[in-house]
């Protein structure tokens, strides 16, 4: 049976694109969310939001030198694409977990207010941003300790984190759902990006693959680390680099369209 | 102008048990033909809402009875776009507020300011309508200086305060409640109905579900009963 419903200023058009467009529309809605989940995580603790900077400084300090002499490379070279590596897999790895929990964490918001429900994915994408951009401050004093000059093509990093944030936006509309309707996915999740984590050049060098290259270009999780890890490690990511990222994203917003339009009103029932 | 017209709306509620939130069993149900785990691919679902055909217009105070489960509170959630139908057309003009959840968002860390600032923005109001509204809100809660204080260091009644303060602050053209409120103290709850019937008389339109036979026949112009997720009965007047 068909249903339809019309709402004097509701956005017309293509369901889930009118829910990703309202969504837009709300962001004095989920940027005020967003920082208000950051607020809550740290509230009576003394460092506040800098527990992420210091938590990451400290992750980095241990890992740098032990990795770096496990795998015999050059510390002073190792130390900051570890460190890089890290707080852009932070990031990726945030996201994609929390993704599962998009809706299921506002289930109280989402059974008595009307909100688009993309404006969930934007609250927790934000809020990863967020303490992305304090996770990043944990690379200064690595950068001052190993004497690396701030230069002008650190700040390619940042259409890098922009492409890491349009691509997540579909993947925590994916997430999000499959999450809500079956409740062990998460589990499934995790368990994946722990995996993950060893898979990806994080802790070790592409260049080490020799002949076998390939398992790190066509992992996705390493595209979307480089374009955010490479400016600021001192090179250019490669033009294969963003075509792929371009390409990988352009497939989720294909899948997450679709899944969205169609489950969208089931949400609600879900959480 | 406020206007709400349901055409032959049904809702269809899934109920999920264990089994068929897990993914893991519904594909052990697929892989063993349905045998080991057959039950976790049937889905109980309650028809909720069972071809509700309504028109509310402007200056309908519109009540809603009917028993437990009877489907007040679905239709509430219908209206108020948390669900939407399952089958049949929904058509509403107007803004629409519901006070189905009247603490809602309430973030009890945070201080009883930062909550009027939240709450505001979920109910759709600009950060600057929430700053000329907050002196009101401060006045009419009574709660001082404990705004300044986190939300949880309130006792349970002073935390319905703030919040029927700031829900009470919007002039929607429709309004929608689950149950007359019940807030606080005496002299409070006096202050409190003052309060909600003016919302209520700025409002084009009510809609209230109530098991409180006084209350709907104090507010309420047309009755309309409900019995199994089916509207059996309408009087107007």
């Amino acid at each position: 049976m068909e249903s339809r419903t019309l709402r004097t200023g509701a956005v017309r058009g293509h369901p889930a694109l009118a829910d990703i467009v309202e969504g837009i529309r709300k962001y004095p809605v989920w940027s005020a969310l967003a920082w208000q989940d950051i607020r809550q995580r740290y509230r009576r603790s003394l460092l506040g939001p800098l527990w992420i900077t210091l938590t990451m400084i400290v992750t980095i300090a241990g890992m740098g030198p032990l990795y770096a002499a496990l795998l015999k490379f050059d510390a002073r070279d190792f130390i900051p694409y570890l460190a890089l590596g890290l707080i852009a897999w932070g990031l990726i790895s945030n996201l994609l977990l929390e993704g599962c929990a998009t809706f299921t964490g506002s289930d109280n918001m989402i059974r008595s207010v009307r909100l688009p429900m993309s404006m969930y994915v934007y609250q927790m994408v934000y809020r990863n941003v967020i303490i992305f951009f304090h996770n990043i401050i944990a690379f200064v004093p690595f950068a001052i300790y190993l004497d690396i000059p701030p230069r002008w093509l650190w700040l390619l990093a940042l259409p890098g984190v922009l492409m890491v944030v349009v691509a997540a936006v579909p993947v925590a509309m994916i997430l999000g759902i499959f999450c809500a309707r079956f409740r062990d996915m998460q589990q499934i999740v995790a368990s994946v990006v722990q995996l993950s984590f060893f898979l990806t050049p994080i802790l070790w060098k592409p260049e080490l693959l020799g002949s076998r290259i390939f398992i790190a270009n066509y992992n996705p999780l390493y595209l979307l680390i480089e374009v955010v890890r490479a400016p600021i490690y001192g090179y250019v990511p490669g033009a294969k680099v963003y075509l792929g990222v371009a390409g990988i994203t352009v497939v989720l917003y294909a899948l997450a369209i679709p899944l969205l339009a169609r489950y969208r009103q089931r949400i609600a029932f879900w959480v | 102008m406020a206007l709400i017209r349901l055409e032959n709306c049904n809702l269809d509620l899934p109920i999920y048990g264990l089994g068929n939130r897990s993914l893991k069993q519904m594909v052990m149900a697929t892989a063993t033909g349905g045998k080991i785990a057959s039950d976790s691919r049937k889905i109980t679902v309650v028809n909720a809402l069972r071809n509700i055909n309504l028109r509310i217009e402007s200056g309908d105070r519109v009540g809603l009875i009917g028993h437990n489960g009877a489907g007040k509170s679905s239709l509430l959630r219908v209206l108020a776009g948390v669900f939407e139908p399952t089958a049949g057309r929904l058509y509403v003009e107007g803004s629409v507020t519901s006070l189905i959840d009247v603490s809602l968002g309430m973030d009890h860390e945070a201080t009883g300011y930062d909550n009027i600032l939240l709450r505001g923005l979920i109910l759709g109001l600009t950060r600057k309508e929430i700053k000329r509204i907050t002196p009101d809100v401060e006045a009419f809660s009574e709660l001082g200086d404990f705004l300044a204080m986190p939300v949880r260091t309130y006792s349970s009644g002073m935390v319905l305060r703030l919040a029927f303060s700031i829900v009470t602050c919007v002039s929607p053209d429709i309004l929608l409640m689950d149950e007359w409120l019940s807030v606080g103290d005496a002299d409070f709850v006096k202050k409190a109905e003052n309060r909600l019937m003016q919302m209520v008389s700025k409002a084009s339109i009510l809609v209230i579900a109530s098991h409180n036979a006084a209350v709907i026949e104090k507010l309420c112009n047309v009755r309309v009963k409900l019995e199994h997720g089916r509207i059996v009965d309408v009087t107007r007047g």
